[in-house]
């Protein structure tokens, strides 16, 4: 029936294809012989979700357990959502179409804070009762793991688990915790309790928060034997580390349609703005052979021609070269293109370029993210404009003419010459292109300048640092522009949204109070807040109202380094006395050496392995 | 170098994804069964392969093909077991044969067309359906707007359908219609139902088949 009504409401949407499930490689099982039932919910469209690594890996792990079936969900684009409410069409799973509702867990990847209002949404068009302490019995088990949970403060209310870290180990560990209590007809509760009990489970029910006047947080009390505090799970040996055999091969296009592998995790930087660089940590490489193999597994399952190495740095692979030698031996000859993204600067070398060359040839994206010496200094990107103008002319020798530059604007310590410094160091990218013998005489430079706006981010050195006000942002947006205007016409200026970033900053600096904000957004008809076209400033500021909320509260306010920060049960291996060293440093303009030229002692070899322990 | 016509079915929901998408699932496909087969010898190279005729977005089809080139000589049963194992639920090959035919002599495509009226107050009854459907076909013209890249255009279905014809059942009239297709001229069957919902007093669905391609003189295309 459910088919029926579904075939009708296809025919009047946008891409149809979003809905229908059915690819190459996904996974239809027997009901029969199912124990656990997991909805893998990614709170956006599917094209964006579809290209999410974290996503295939788990994916495919849960699914190599004959009792567990793991299926895909994606939220419904506005017009679908639309059509679905008024036939009373429930939120359906891609691989047996059956309702979200029946299922044991709704998993939920969260990647950035704009996505919290689908994650709701997700749940009540699923007819799931948003708030935990609404849904009952032994099942609906609501999870949530990804970047966004080193502060799941503002989803404490709605989210039974979270996964801190990453979530191959005990997301199984959880699942068959879960498939025991139900054997045993346990009670809802004492899993809850039980599930606590496993590294980097945090059930948020089971600590209560208590605030000062000010607002601020004066105590997190654990309940009954809960854990104080939450430490993160990694894997340490990603050699012997699960990894998908194949994909899910989607029949529309998405973002990111080809083989993905991934070559290391963590990151040797340290820049002070990025969280990325420190919540993976330590960095662990996996070696050529075994990408490799994972590469050519990938191709001949998916048919994909286009293998992307991913990672938060790809240059820094220590093996990068001889990578890139047996996988071009094949590759080559079966017509599969290579592709890196985040390449550094200082990685990119003519041997290297030799090599990039007979893979991929796309533009070249660099991130300096600030425009002087003294501010890339102060955030700790160890970039000189030296390096990145001889890497600009080894790159324009070698025939690339189009260069995409990427900056922050709002960093801590910045003043207006730093940010006319970015029009200049375009500009000395434009002069330098003119001024190179070998490049391609026919065609014109482009320069692409992006701007986003710096957020201040838990887990990081800045995480006590205030968020320029949107004012300030787009004061600050003008001066670029007005100084690019005055530069070569071959430079593009792109700027994220000042308010936008100011949404994310509440929510990534955000506490408990904020649950009800997201609440009442969900219910005024808040969603895809990540997509300008539905993003509604002056209602999230009507909700803060209604709700009593200052959201200034939580990102223009400079914090006290004795503030209990909302996330501090919350323990990513990083020292809290680093990130406030780091953050003192900053104010210096002084610099810290990446992990690989020394141990700058951050806390994070307590894991036991990766790169603090010498493995790479 | 052989050229070889595969000959598919798309039936089910893979009929929601579009022509271009159905391209790219067959050619991850033969990638996938490592069959030696032609490459454009461009700067991009690719897998060489035409289609006949694309099918519309929402339309399934019966009789669909697609040439390849191959390197070498190879057992054609078997390039169509190798294919569907890599094709997506609802994309399947159903034979592999030499190509007789050019496809620019497509002229005429057939579509079995189902409408199913929707269960509400004006629901018709079995005569009254059959009674609609047959009033719209015994006017003297079937005007219908259709949307060009230079602007709306009016065109007359009835001058535009080769011929058709009716069978009714208990619960769907399904309606035969032969229309223009190929690269000279192409009517979509989505006019059609455009101007069955204008005429009908009900709310209906319904569901498209492509049954096969014709030439000039109605000989099938193969």
């Amino acid at each position: 029936m459910i088919e029926q009504k579904l075939e009708e409401i296809l025919l009047e949407v946008q891409k149809p294809g979003r809905y229908i499930g059915g690819e190459l490689n996904s996974i239809v099982k027997d009901k029969k012989n199912i124990e656990v039932r997991f909805a893998f919910c990614f709170p956006d469209v599917y094209e964006v979700g579809m290209s999410h690594i974290g996503m295939k890996i788990l994916y495919s792990l849960f699914n190599t357990k004959p009792y567990i079936w793991c299926e895909r969900v994606f939220a419904p684009w506005i017009d679908m959502e639309q059509k679905m409410r008024e036939r009373n069409i429930s939120l359906f799973a891609l691989e047996s179409g059956d309702s979200v509702c029946d299922f044991d867990f709704i998993g939920f990847t969260i990647q950035y804070e704009l996505c919290y209002t689908n994650l709701l949404n997700m749940l009540d068009l699923a007819g799931i009762p948003i708030r935990s302490r609404d849904r009952t019995g032994l099942r609906q088990i609501v999870v949530a793991g990804g970047p966004c949970t080193y502060n799941p403060e503002p989803l404490a209310d709605f989210i039974d688990i979270f996964f801190v870290g990453e979530g191959e180990e005990s997301g199984l560990e959880v699942i068959e915790l879960y498939r025991e209590f139900k054997k045993q007809n346990k009670k809802r509760e004492e899993f809850l309790l039980a599930a606590s009990q496993i590294s980097g489970i945090y059930v948020p029910s089971l600590y209560e928060i208590f605030y000062n006047e000010n607002g601020e947080i004066s105590a997190c009390i654990p309940k009954g034997d809960a854990p104080r505090n939450i430490k993160k799970r990694i894997i340490n040996d990603l050699n012997h580390a699960y990894y998908p055999e194949n994909f899910v091969v989607p029949m529309i296009d998405i973002v990111h349609n080809r083989a993905v592998a991934e070559i290391f995790r963590g990151c040797i930087r340290g820049c002070r703005f990025c969280q990325a660089g420190f919540v993976y940590r330590p960095v662990r490489e996996k070696l050529p052979e075994v990408i490799n193999k994972q590469c050519q597994n990938l191709c001949s399952s998916t048919g994909y021609d286009e293998i992307s190495l991913s990672s938060l740095s790809s240059s820094d692979y220590t093996k990068i070269e001889p990578l890139l030698d047996i996988l071009t031996k094949w590759a080559q000859s079966e017509n599969v293109g290579i592709s890196m993204p985040s390449l550094r600067v200082d990685g990119f070398s003519n041997r290297f370029m030799e090599k990039l060359k007979v893979v991929k040839k796309c533009g070249l994206t660099f991130a300096p993210e600030a425009g002087t010496q003294r501010l890339r200094d102060a955030i700790n990107k160890n970039v000189s404009e030296q390096e990145l103008l001889k890497t600009c002319n080894t790159a324009f020798s070698g025939g690339w003419s189009l260069v995409k530059l990427y900056f922050m604007i709002g960093l801590p310590t910045e003043s207006k010459s730093d940010i006319e410094g970015i029009a200049d160091l375009a500009q000395k990218v434009v002069d330098a292109y003119y001024s190179n013998s070998n490049r391609q005489k026919s065609r014109a430079v482009r320069v692409t300048v992006s701007v986003s706006c710096f957020i201040p981010k838990p887990f990081t050195p800045f995480q006590w640092e205030a968020q320029n006000s949107i004012d300030q942002l787009e004061q600050k947006q003008k001066w670029l522009r007005d100084a690019i205007k005055s530069k070569s016409r071959n430079i593009k200026f792109n700027w994220h949204d000042a308010k936008t970033s100011f949404l994310e900053g509440v929510f990534s600096g955000g506490d408990r109070k904020l649950c009800e904000v997201l609440e009442k957004a969900q219910q005024s008809g808040c969603r895809f807040d990540g997509w300008s076209e539905h993003f509604n400033f002056s209602k999230w500021m009507d909700i803060f109202n209604q709700c009593a909320v200052d959201p200034n509260f939580y990102n223009t306010r400079r914090r006290d380094f004795y503030e209990i920060l909302p996330w501090e049960h919350i323990d990513g291996g990083i020292k809290r006395s680093f990130f406030r060293q780091e953050c003192e440093r900053a104010y210096k303009s002084e610099t810290t050496v990446n992990c690989r030229e020394a141990c700058s002692a951050c806390g994070a070899a307590v894991f036991g392995g990766g790169i603090c322990h010498g493995d790479c | 170098m052989e050229t070889v016509r595969v000959w598919f079915r798309k039936r089910g929901k893979v009929k929601f994804i579009s022509h271009l998408d159905v391209q790219r699932c067959v050619l991850r496909a033969v990638k996938c069964t490592k069959i030696p087969v032609w490459y454009t010898q461009g700067f991009n190279p690719h897998v060489f392969i035409t289609f006949a005729l694309p099918l519309p977005l929402g339309v399934e089809g019966e009789r669909e093909s697609f040439d390849i080139k191959l390197l070498e000589p190879q057992n054609l049963e078997s390039i169509a077991n190798a294919m569907n194992r890599w094709l997506p639920k609802g994309l399947e090959i159903s034979s592999v044969g030499n190509p007789m035919m050019s496809p620019n002599l497509v002229r005429y495509a057939c579509f079995s067309i189902k409408i199913f009226p929707q269960k509400t107050e004006q629901c018709p009854n079995l005569n009254e359906l059959q009674k609609s459907i047959e009033d719209v076909f015994s006017h003297p013209n079937l005007m219908v707007e259709k949307e060009t890249k230079s602007g709306n255009k009016q065109i007359d279905l009835k001058k535009e359908i080769k011929s058709h014809s009716f069978i009714h059942c208990k619960e769907f009239s399904k309606l035969t219609a032969i229309m223009p297709a190929g690269n000279e001229r192409n009517i979509s069957p989505n006019l059609l139902i455009k101007a069955l919902k204008k005429f009908f007093f009900f709310p209906f669905s319904y569901s498209i088949v492509r049954t096969g391609l014709f030439t000039e003189k109605m000989e099938a295309f193969y």
